[in-house]
């Protein structure tokens, strides 16, 4: 609702409610489009190319059905863009470098960073996809509509991607020793 | 895959899903950048509107221009070339062939025959002195 009206105001009111607006789901579009591009600068651009575009015409935004899902799919674009620009890092290795040099860590700083690092060791279709359902508590039918993919494809992504990371974070958690 | 494990997993995940601590400066510089693009867009915008009024008042004085000067309506057209020829018909004045606008109006105006028919087109301009030429010579 406020992300909405955030959208409202800045088509009635045009730059001068940027400032809220990017106060209000800037972390949240970077951490998302960190799923993408594996490293937080080009998120970072990915942020800024999405505001500008909002900025060019906040009529879509604001008359958009769903105003954050749609400022998602923005972001997802140019991240995508910057990405097919730079011919994306490998897999992984951002969150990586995060993880390793994580050895004075306090322990769940330690767990944050290898949940990430194993998250950044998922192909970026299925990492975008957790990151929606679990960091953005989407459900299926809106993740299908900002990948532009079927509700059942996004759940299979979902679904891969948990797998995936339970294997991979097996060490972290004695409940997940149980997998099938 | 368990439902406890895959239960697990999410937990982890969502605990784990902080958001970044996003660079020094990213604020100004993403709203810089929005607030420059946006005063592009509208200037633009209003270059387009200038041209859109502009190419408005173009076609309206062109619009009016044909409307003072041109006999639009069809049954006006067909009115005059129905005299024009009547004029054509009744008057075997030499001054006819081969002369200019003013020449013909001059010619039409001084034959009695057709007094009726000169009086509907004396007022005539310079189009429709052509008109004129035009329909007697058809």
């Amino acid at each position: 609702m406020r992300f909405r009206r955030c959208a409202e105001d800045l088509l009635m009111q045009g730059v001068a409610a940027l400032g809220e607006l990017h106060d209000l789901c800037a972390p949240r579009l970077v951490r998302y489009a960190m799923t993408l591009s594996r490293n937080q600068q080009d998120a970072e651009d990915a942020l800024q190319a999405g505001f500008v575009q909002i900025a060019r015409d906040p009529r879509k935004l604001a008359n958009a059905r769903q105003p954050w899902p749609y400022m998602l799919k923005v972001v997802r674009n140019e991240a995508i863009k910057i990405l097919r620009k730079s011919r994306s890092l490998p897999l992984g290795d951002e969150f990586d470098s995060v993880a390793a040099t994580s050895d004075e860590a306090p322990p769940e700083l330690e767990v944050t960073e290898s949940v990430r690092s194993a998250v950044g060791k998922l192909p970026p279709a299925q990492a975008e996809v957790v990151a929606l359902k679990i960091w953005e508590n989407m459900t299926f039918a809106e993740i299908g509509t900002i990948l532009d993919v079927s509700h059942n494809t996004a759940a299979s992504r979902y679904r891969y991607a948990l797998e995936k990371l339970t294997q991979l974070l097996r060490d972290l958690s004695p409940e997940a020793d149980h997998v099938v | 895959m368990s439902y406890d494990a895959s239960f697990e997993t999410e937990r982890l995940i969502r605990a784990a899903g902080r958001c970044p601590e996003l660079s020094a400066g990213l604020r100004e510089r993403v709203i810089a950048a929005s607030v420059r693009t946006r005063t592009r867009v509208e200037r633009r915008l209003r270059w387009d509107h200038t041209l859109a009024v502009c190419g408005l008042l173009l076609w309206l004085g062109i619009f009016i221009h044909q409307v003072t000067t041109f006999p639009l309506g069809l049954p006006r057209q067909r009115e005059f070339r129905r005299q024009v020829v009547a004029v054509g018909r009744l008057t075997e004045d030499p001054f006819f062939s081969g002369s200019d606008a003013p020449g013909i109006a001059t010619a039409i105006r001084k034959s009695n025959s057709a007094w009726a028919c000169v009086e509907a087109a004396s007022d005539s301009r310079l189009w429709k002195g052509r008109l004129l030429r035009r329909c007697l010579s058809g």
